[in-house]
């Protein structure tokens, strides 16, 4: 099933409100309608009765297309699968908190808009270097991220004394526009928040405190931490994951503490 | 029936509140699409907020970025710091 949604630029979480006759694996898309490769969340969840799909949206289209489907059945329209059905669509406020994101710290207020603008956009740029309004942040925007010749599994990486950025295209065409916010915010993080520059767990935690505190969804940051480490199941890695998790968890309850 | 003072102040206020908890949740007209309606798409038309950044024209040097802040009394956000 395919819902045309007028979301109109608003920032938003979407409630949609699913129902299945039995236990089943819900696939839950939600689109540009009009810009390609441009996607604010895909996850799926096994549900059995009636549950709530939240996705926040600090930055939304004109109008999306939201997709509903049993993975089992793969996308049929209303009334050909008996097994799902979608009871409403309801548009709520979003949630934020902007008292953890020192927006009026001009470094960060700069690389959220640029990241914003570059994620919203990635979908549909062309290769190349991007550049934030006050020129004081760089992406560069290429096909993929090599090291002397061989292709790198990051999807992003920062330089240490530049302050440059590298972006695989071919990573961030596949990731949502959340994935793409949490990746960029870690690189941010390494430079311009971190006491350790080095330090990976520190940039995780630092870019996901304005992440989360921008309103970004929980699940969208859990997906690409996950989807860049199982390419690299390190002890590092997986030590990095438990922690994101413990902090995401902990972060509404304001209760995050990592030693 | 006439209200006083009070009353008008106590109804306007719960109105006020009504209309804001109805306002912040609409349910929206279930419209199915068969096709996604992807057209051409312009980005020129996004809000300004939205907009891509500027593209560095090819040969053009890369500017010379921000520099990281070593003040401690630094007031950026910080996982362990708020």
């Amino acid at each position: 099933m395919i819902f045309n949604v007028p979301t109109r630029h608003e920032e938003q979480t979407l409630l949609i409100k699913v129902k299945t006759t039995s236990p089943q694996k819900i696939r839950i898309k939600v689109v540009d309608a009009e810009q390609p490769n441009t996607s604010f969340t895909d996850r799926y969840k096994t549900i059995d009765g009636e549950s709530i799909f939240f996705v926040r949206m600090p930055v939304s289209p004109k109008e999306a297309l939201v997709y509903v489907y049993n993975e089992k059945n793969g996308n049929l329209p209303v009334g050909q699968d008996d097994s799902v059905s979608v009871e409403s669509i309801t548009k709520a406020q979003l949630e934020k908190k902007l008292d953890v994101v020192d927006l009026g710290n001009p470094l960060v207020r700069s690389f959220v808009n640029f990241a914003t603008r570059f994620c919203y956009n990635a979908g549909s740029l062309s290769s190349g270097n991007y550049v934030s309004d006050d020129r004081k942040f760089t992406i560069q925007y290429l096909p993929v991220i090599k090291d002397m010749g061989s292709e790198q599994t990051t999807p992003a990486r920062i330089d240490v004394d530049s302050g440059l950025i590298e972006v695989s295209k071919k990573h961030f065409m596949d990731y949502t526009i959340p994935n793409r916010m949490a990746i960029l915010l870690h690189e941010f993080s390494h430079i311009f928040l971190n006491d350790n520059i080095d330090d990976e767990v520190e940039a995780d935690l630092n870019g996901l405190l304005i992440y989360l505190g921008l309103g970004y969804p929980r699940i969208e940051a859990f997906e690409v931490f996950a989807k860049t480490f199982i390419v690299a199941p390190t002890e590092q890695n997986k030590m990095r994951y438990d922690k994101i998790v413990n902090f995401i968890d902990n972060f509404e309850n304001y209760n995050t503490f990592i030693s | 029936m006439t209200l006083n003072k009070k009353e008008i102040i106590y109804a306007s206020v719960g109105l006020f509140v009504f209309l804001v908890i109805y306002a912040s949740t609409r349910k929206i007209d279930l419209v199915e699409v068969y096709e996604p309606q992807q057209k051409n798409f312009d980005n020129s038309k996004l809000p300004k907020e939205l907009q891509p950044p500027q593209k560095l024209v090819d040969g053009e040097p890369i500017p010379e970025g921000a520099k990281r802040n070593f003040s401690k009394y630094s007031n950026l956000p910080r996982f362990d710091k708020w």
